[in-house]
């Protein structure tokens, strides 16, 4: 995210001291401004990439500021970051032209991969493919391919290395990844993501034999796509 | 088994007008002997009045009543008048003696210029008697005696057989009519009660809002009406406090939360990876997370309560959906057997992440209760439009309530265990709020050797 200007919206410090940290350790650029008013000027004047809005701001409302925005012809991205998650709320941005809606509590990374997606959607084509470096993922024929190797995966598998590449080098926790693949957020009681992430590992190593993976394993914490092996 | 208070309102109405109406026949026996004097009297004195020239003839006496215009009871009874004579010395009957004596109370009746009449009662051994007495233009003592017993006796029997033999005819339709106005009543007392019955039965138990204004019939409902109501009311005030207490609290707790999360993500980041610190930051990560889904499942209850839970209705394909869960049971926890018997092509319009988080916690459960070398059946099958989606599981063993209490908030249906396991009973109060929102049910059954299934169907 490297040159990214984010302007964030936030009247809590704390929330907004960690975002902004986590932000800029992936290079982006984070200007922070604690309420509505002051927000809307600052988004009004300077050209920001993306625009990461509270709603419940001091000065004014988080969605009034967006209804301002979008008024006066701003159509830059805007993602909402909400305590409120009732469906009611999530409808209400999107109408006054949210791009996003993130509701509390969040991952930083999320966030991240949100921004990426979003600025990315508006600079680049919707492509069928993600790729990291050596890494190749085909959206539409669950393709993998990496240092040679062509291969298949399952819908799970695939959906999981998906995941782990919307952050390249970012640790995921068990929960994380079964929550984003499996969509559960109970736990199981399984060990069902290190039978996946193994099962991976195997059709990746199936043909050279070599023990090199896409995938690392973090102990005791989860796991992340390992940039260095890709380099 | 209840008794209907209909049918005991009917029998009591019912049984009060046949009572009434015995009551009627037994105060008539009574009160006829009485009457029926009171008529002999005053016909014994009309008689010797107009035929007591005749008097001591007998023969002639009779005669003349019996030609006499006036009608009435006695006239039949002419051949039981003792007529007895002062003049005459032979007494007809011993009967006569008793009233020549001084002490008769006769009282005056009628007293015209040429005769006198005068009336008395006397009781003797043998019968009671009334007599009339009679004083022509002689001045003769001359009296006429009826016996009261006999004579009253023989018309009540002729009344009362006239009357019996009317009853056969005559009870079929008092009884009918008896029962008509017993329908009646019975009607106009239920009337009110079936008013406030119509209007308490559209009362909604989850927002106590009632769809029919309850509204008293009658002034002796008025009490009964407003203690409901301000029952009602502060029902609604008090669950509704409960319920912005939890959204508010469940709002409230995600600041913190976020806090909490978005630093410990930000040092398991800065610490080195496989380190102890990291590995004991990810543990606190975990726990957060679980305050999260309990926050999350304390808000979605209270949108629940509120009429809030919103399902995105989609039609999907419910066979792919359990197919695909029965998949990932199988690889989540090999300790446990999982099988499927799922009947294809189950469509059903439902908020697919809703349904997905109901079947989660039922799958949930299922795990967290199952006993060692356990096993989970997955079953879908449709008859019509009815779809039956079971999951069933071995238990450990189970309260006697479990079935009543299964989805009540907060139960736990063994408290020292479920502490050891995640939650607070919330799951399954909210799977069953899920299917109400979907107007399917989900119940859940207790067979022998503890064998659980929980069944969602698409009917309420």
């Amino acid at each position: 995210m490297d040159g990214i200007k984010v302007l964030l919206i936030e009247d809590e410090l704390k929330i907004a001291e960690f975002v902004t940290k986590g932000l800029m350790a992936t290079g982006a650029e984070v200007t922070h401004v604690t309420d509505g008013a002051t927000g809307l000027k600052v988004a009004l004047e300077d050209a920001h990439d993306v625009l990461v809005l509270d709603i419940m701001l001091p000065a004014m409302n988080g969605l009034d500021v967006m209804r301002e925005l979008r008024q006066s012809g701003n159509l830059r991205p805007i993602i909402i970051l909400s305590a409120k998650v009732d469906l009611e709320d999530r409808l209400e941005s999107s109408q006054k032209g949210a791009n996003d809606y993130l509701p509390k509590p969040f991952y930083v990374e999320e966030l991240i991969a949100r921004i990426k997606s979003l600025t990315q959607r508006i600079s680049s084509d919707s492509s069928d493919e993600i790729v990291y470096k050596n890494l190749k993922l085909d959206l539409v024929s669950r393709r993998v391919d990496w240092q040679g190797i062509s291969t298949i995966l399952s819908p799970r598998e695939f959906s999981l290395l998906g995941y782990l590449m919307r952050s390249p080098g970012h640790i995921y926790s068990r929960q994380q990844i079964l929550k984003h693949v499996w969509a559960i957020d109970f736990d199981p009681e399984t060990n069902v993501v290190d039978v996946c992430v193994l099962r991976i590992k195997r059709k990746l190593n199936r043909k050279n034999g070599s023990l090199a993976s896409p995938i690392e394993s973090v102990r005791g914490v989860g796991y992340r796509l390992c940039i260095e092996e890709l380099e | 088994m209840k008794l209907s208070f209909k049918l005991v309102l009917f029998i009591n109405v019912f049984i009060s007008a046949v009572v009434i109406i015995i009551a009627n026949r037994f105060a008539i026996n009574i009160f006829l002997p009485l009457q029926i004097k009171e008529q002999l009297k005053i016909e014994l004195i009309a008689y010797v009045e107009e035929c007591g020239e005749f008097l001591p003839d007998k023969e002639g006496f009779q005669s003349c009543i019996r030609s006499s215009k006036k009608m009435s009871l006695i006239k039949g009874f002419t051949g039981r008048y003792v007529v007895c004579s002062e003049k005459m010395n032979v007494v007809e009957n011993a009967i006569c003696n008793p009233f020549f004596s001084k002490e008769v109370p006769w009282s005056s009746v009628q007293n015209i210029s040429n005769k006198e009449i005068q009336y008395t009662e006397i009781e003797t051994i043998e019968a009671q008697w009334m007599a009339a007495n009679f004083y022509g233009s002689t001045k003769e003592r001359t009296f006429v005696l009826l016996s009261i017993d006999e004579v009253s006796l023989e018309v009540s029997r002729m009344l009362r057989a006239y009357r019996d033999k009317n009853t056969v005819y005559v009870l079929p339709i008092i009884l009918l009519l008896i029962f008509m106005m017993t329908w009646h009543i019975f009607n106009v007392a239920m009337r009110p009660i079936r008013e406030i019955n119509k209007s308490i039965t559209t009362l909604d138990f989850k927002t106590f809002e009632i769809k029919t204004a309850l509204v008293a019939p009658y002034k002796e409902f008025l009490n009964i009406v407003d203690s409901f109501e301000s029952l009602r009311l502060r029902l609604i005030q008090s669950f509704e406090k409960a319920r912005r207490f939890a959204s508010d609290a469940s709002h409230e707790l995600r600041t913190p939360l976020t806090i909490l999360r978005g630093n410990a993500e930000a040092l398991i980041k800065d610490l080195a990876n496989g380190s102890d610190e990291q590995i004991r930051m990810q543990m606190v990560v975990s726990e957060i997370d679980r305050l999260v889904t309990i926050t999350q499942k304390l808000l979605w209850l209270s949108r629940a309560d509120a009429n809030k839970l919103q399902p995105v209705f989609q039609e999907i394909n419910l066979s792919d959906v359990m197919g695909q869960w029965v998949l990932d049971a199988q690889t989540f926890n090999t300790n446990i057997k999982v099988t499927g018997e799922i009947q294809p092509k189950v469509m059903w319009k439902c908020d697919p992440d809703l349904i997905h988080q109901l079947i989660g916690n039922l799958y949930d459960n299922a795990v967290k209760y199952n006993v060692a070398k356990g096993w989970i059946h997955f079953q879908l099958r449709q008859d019509d439009h009815r779809f039956y989606l079971s999951i069933e599981n071995p238990s450990s063993p189970l309260p006697a309530d479990f079935e009543k209490q299964a989805f009540d908030r907060f139960y736990r249906a063994d408290d020292a265990r479920s502490r050891s396991i995640d939650g607070l009973g919330l799951g399954l109060s909210l799977c069953q709020e899920i299917a109400a929102v979907h107007e399917a049910r989900l119940d859940v059954k207790v067979y022998d050797e503890g064998i659980v299934i929980f069944t969602l169907t698409n009917i309420t």
